[in-house]
């Protein structure tokens, strides 16, 4: 199948159908007209910019830089883990990152190495957007998983005591906590994996079946992606709690504040 | 058994606790006495490792409490805290919690030892299929001591036992622990019926 480009000119014309929701936001006076062109505008710049960045590196197809991309990627999606689970920094930096770093090179050697068998692994093609999707599906349920496992054993911490108190070790007392933490981060992806192809196609199938592959190809490559989600998500957010215990307990099993440090007042 | 000495416990810079010390032998039953906020489960927790005391030394069994003790005086000893909030459906669950865990494994109750116990606290044995929700808080309270008799440890550690308990099941609960003579049992109360029959009673306000 073909791949039909859409020319400037077309392009133009989605930004003139935008007329249609900016009159009625305007019309209901919701104040937020201001705010559609702010963000159709960082859009469209953003957008470009990877795009003539992607172009650039898919053109090189250099084996550091395509690695540097991911490191880059991965360094990001840490410092956006920590920050929004509002964790220390100086504990669960190491941590975060080595989870999502283990993650990524099973699932990349799974999935291109494995699957698709690419004669070039670090191809930027296959490199760059698988290893995107994993590290960003990571980052966003290991961010739940974070909030909840930390955040449960702190509301619970009268439980976890009664449980070392009573003949638990730490492991079988945080056993609840974990569940908790891994069943909030998976019942969405479940979820969503339930009734895919249903209410929506996904992104990635709808992608692929818009740039001239048969809609067979695609459904093969979504299953596979979600998959590799799947398996990178519970690899990263284990080895992330696994990792944080070492560093997030006394030795006598008390946790430690795993919340990043107040900013101090200058005086 | 147990051997407190000097024991100084200090929250955010406060000292709450200060110069306390006692020793209980084995088999002796004892409580902490003094009003609310005056640090008695601060003492059981440091007991247990989860506050470190800022000063003095406990000892259970001879052993200096440590990072490298606390496993060991956590496998001797089982602890009823005060409140029973915890996130459990069944009575059930609330009664045999501590025997999912592997040192617990091997003194699994029988039906009949669980029947028997829940008739001593004067509770029936279909206490245990029912909703925690539908429980008052004596019923929880005394079946949590159950399951710390069950666990046949030889060192209790009990938080305020009697506070939701009625005249008539208080003497109950108080005879169930009083008259174990195996047993050493160390409570945070201020109950006086629970204090009268106890070998000992610390006046906690006397270490401020």
């Amino acid at each position: 199948m073909d791949t039909y480009d859409i020319s400037w000119a077309n392009l133009f014309l989605g930004y003139i159908m935008l007329i249609i929701p900016i009159s009625i936001l305007y019309w209901f006076q919701t104040g937020i007209v201001r705010q559609v062109f702010i963000s159709v505008g960082r859009m469209t710049l953003q957008l470009f910019l990877v795009g003539l960045y992607l172009e650039f590196i898919f053109n090189l197809n250099s084996m550091w830089v395509n690695i540097a991309w991911v490191v880059i990627m991965i360094f990001v999606a840490t410092f956006v883990t920590i920050q929004r689970s509002e964790l220390n920094r100086k504990v669960f930096f190491i941590p975060v990152l080595m989870a999502i770093f283990v993650s990524i090179i099973i699932i990349d050697a799974f999935f291109i190495g494995l699957v698709i068998r690419s004669e070039y692994f670090f191809d930027a093609r296959f490199f760059i957007p698988i290893s995107g999707m994993v590290i960003g599906n990571c980052m966003e349920r290991n961010i739940i998983a974070m909030n909840t496992y930390y955040r449960s054993i702190t509301r619970e911490s009268l439980m976890y005591k009664y449980y070392l108190a009573n003949g638990a070790t730490r492991t079988e007392a945080l056993q609840p906590y974990i569940k908790e933490a891994l069943k909030a981060s998976f019942n969405p992806i479940l979820a969503n994996m339930a009734v895919i192809g249903l209410i929506a196609l996904p992104g990635v199938m709808t992608g692929q079946i818009l740039g001239g592959s048969s809609p067979n190809i695609a459904v093969r490559y979504q299953i596979m992606l979600l998959i590799s989600i799947f398996i990178g998500t519970m690899i990263t957010i284990i080895l992330t709690i696994l990792m944080g215990n070492k560093y997030m307990f006394d030795d006598m099993d008390n946790l430690k504040s795993f919340q990043k440090e107040p900013k101090r007042n200058k005086s | 058994m147990v051997e407190v000495k000097d024991l100084a416990i200090t929250f955010s810079g406060k000292t709450i606790i200060g110069g306390l010390t006692f020793r209980l032998p084995d088999g002796c039953k004892a409580t902490l006495k003094g009003p609310s906020g005056s640090g008695k489960s601060s003492v059981l927790m440091a007991l247990m490792g989860f506050v470190k005391p800022s000063g003095g030394v406990i000892r259970i069994n001879s052993s200096e409490l440590n990072d490298s003790t606390i496993k060991q005086v956590r496998s001797i000893t089982a602890w009823v805290p005060q409140e029973f909030g915890f996130n459990l459906e069944y009575a059930r669950e609330l009664l045999l919690l501590p025997f999912n865990f592997k040192l617990n494994k091997n003194c699994q109750p029988s039906q009949e030892e669980i029947s028997g116990m829940l008739y001593e606290f004067g509770l029936s044995p279909e206490i245990i299929d029912k909703p925690l929700k539908n429980l008052s808080g004596g019923e929880k309270q005394r079946i949590s001591l159950c399951s710390a008799l069950l666990q046949k440890k030889p060192l209790l550690l009990l938080d305020e036992p009697t506070s939701s308990l009625d005249l008539n099941t208080k003497k109950i609960v108080t005879k169930m622990f009083t008259q174990n003579n195996g047993l050493t049992v160390l409570s945070a109360s201020h109950d006086d019926y629970w204090a009268e029959h106890n070998d000992q009673v610390i006046d906690i306000t006397a270490y401020h």
